[in-house]
């Protein structure tokens, strides 16, 4: 009996964007990230495949949908070696890397927990020390975070 | 002294915000004041706002502001305040900020003064939040510093102690290296190290730091010798701590071969790490130092306010 492979195959999409090279499970932080919980897109993810880069990486395919050129500065607080896949009439048209922004604004906690912005109502501020790994100072209390420590508000 | 350097409406919350010929301007300042008595802040209000307890500090702004014929208000470690009501930081500054002329900030948190500096209408110069920044004594620790060695620059300064944890040290360590020519000399713990952060400045600039492990061999050296308290709850266990304090103490035997001109320092409170023997040698420089707080604090509000003019 031939079983119907399209329920295990991952769609292809026509139009839309594939985030390739997340982190192994950052596809849900990415989720988070663009609010795609609360938008309508079909979205697919892909958890923890073979990469020769990464070892096991994550993807997300967003369909109908384009990213927006804060959202991929944004990106790279949760992938910074994620590379953006724009596809349009099937086609890939545009491949993008993401480069994290000179300052991050109200996008992630302290990780100090002494820091004013954790006791108050503070919007965050850090200034991009590295990029990789990526590493943030807090405008405030002056402590550096870095990779793992740097989580979204 | 003639220069555009002001200071005038700005808020201090980083030894960092300061440039050298503005650290200068404040030490000028301070030396031309010293113990004067004026009325330059009469009818002008300073905030007090210490949500947690200070002695020397807050006393000595205080008596800053005594001293310049001005007013105080606010309120000590935030007691019977609206803060007690649960009042943010933010309101309580902007309530302040709006029938005060300048705030004088103490609090818990790090990175409070950053925040009420941006919150507020009147400067606010940070009088210690939480474990960041307490750039006031980074300013009366140079102004003892070019007191007693008349000049910032080309100095041999040792520092010891709780390196790692110690804010008024990397406070010092960070203003000592925008002077030419100095050389630090370090001498903690392996555990209670300086970060290497704190040295940037210093190899940017090519000058030398050199880590000792012997207090011994690096007394005859030095202009200033720096001393911290080491803290218990710092170092892994009760043993740990023992041996340590003991290896960190400084007596007067240590300084027999130290040039006489050489001075002790310390942020105060001292609790063993000097012994008292120390005190009666002409190296003791702690109280003196202390007493320079007045000075600084007042040079400060003067020029923060504007008071007079720049020298």
């Amino acid at each position: 009996m031939k079983t119907d492979e399209r329920e295990y195959k991952v769609y292809r999409i026509d139009h839309g964007t594939v985030i390739d090279h997340i982190p192994h499970w950052g596809s849900l932080k990415v989720v988070e990230l663009l609010g795609l919980r609360n938008s309508d897109p079909m979205v697919t993810l892909g958890v923890g495949l073979q990469s020769d880069k990464l070892g096991r990486k994550d993807l997300v395919k967003i369909d109908l949908r384009e990213l927006t050129a804060a959202e991929v500065e944004k990106l790279a607080l949760v992938a910074p070696q994620a590379t953006i896949n724009l596809i349009r009439g099937g086609q890939r048209v545009e491949k993008l890397t993401v480069n994290p922004p000179e300052h991050v604004n109200d996008l992630v906690r302290c990780a100090n927990s002494g820091c004013i912005t954790r006791h108050e109502e503070v919007p965050t501020r850090f200034q991009t020390l590295g990029r990789s790994p990526l590493q943030l100072r807090c405008y405030y209390c002056n402590q550096s975070m870095a990779g793992d420590e740097i989580e979204l508000l | 002294m003639v220069s555009s350097v002001s200071l005038k409406g700005r808020s201090l919350v980083s030894i960092r915000d300061l440039s050298l010929p503005e650290i200068e301007l404040v030490l000028d300042t301070a030396q031309a004041l010293d113990t004067t008595r004026n009325q330059s802040l009469s009818n002008k209000q300073v905030a007090l706002l210490f949500y947690e307890a200070s002695t020397r500090t807050r006393n000595s702004f205080l008596t800053a502001i005594h001293h310049l014929g001005g007013n105080e208000a606010g309120f000590s470690s935030g007691e019977g305040s609206s803060v007690q009501k649960g009042e943010s930081l933010h309101d309580t500054i902007k309530m302040f900020s709006s029938y005060c002329e300048a705030i004088v900030l103490r609090h818990p948190r790090d990175g409070a003064a950053r925040w009420a500096a941006d919150v507020s209408d009147v400067p606010v110069i940070n009088a210690g939040d939480g474990k960041n920044q307490h750039p006031t004594q980074t300013l009366l620790d140079l102004h003892a510093i070019r007191a007693t060695q008349g000049r910032l620059r080309g100095l041999s300064i040792g520092v010891m102690g709780d390196l790692k944890y110690g804010r008024t040290v990397h406070s010092l360590v960070e203003a000592l290296g925008l002077f030419p020519r100095n050389q630090l000399h370090l001498i903690s713990p392996d555990s209670l190290a300086l970060p290497d952060t704190y040295l940037r400045g210093w190899r940017d600039r090519g000058l030398q730091a050199t880590v000792h492990h012997k207090l011994e061999e690096m007394v005859p050296e030095l202009d200033i010798l720096y001393c911290t308290r080491i803290q218990r709850e710092r170092l892994p266990d009760e043993s740990e701590y023992d041996k340590v304090r003991g290896m960190f103490r400084l007596g007067a035997a240590h300084l027999i071969k130290a040039k006489p001109t050489m001075k002790v320092l310390h942020p105060l409170p001292r609790v063993d790490e000097i012994l008292t023997d120390v005190d009666k040698t002409p190296h003791a420089y702690y109280f003196e130092q202390a007493a320079g707080g007045v000075a600084v604090r007042k040079a400060l509000l003067h020029l923060i306010m504007g008071l007079g003019g720049e020298h």
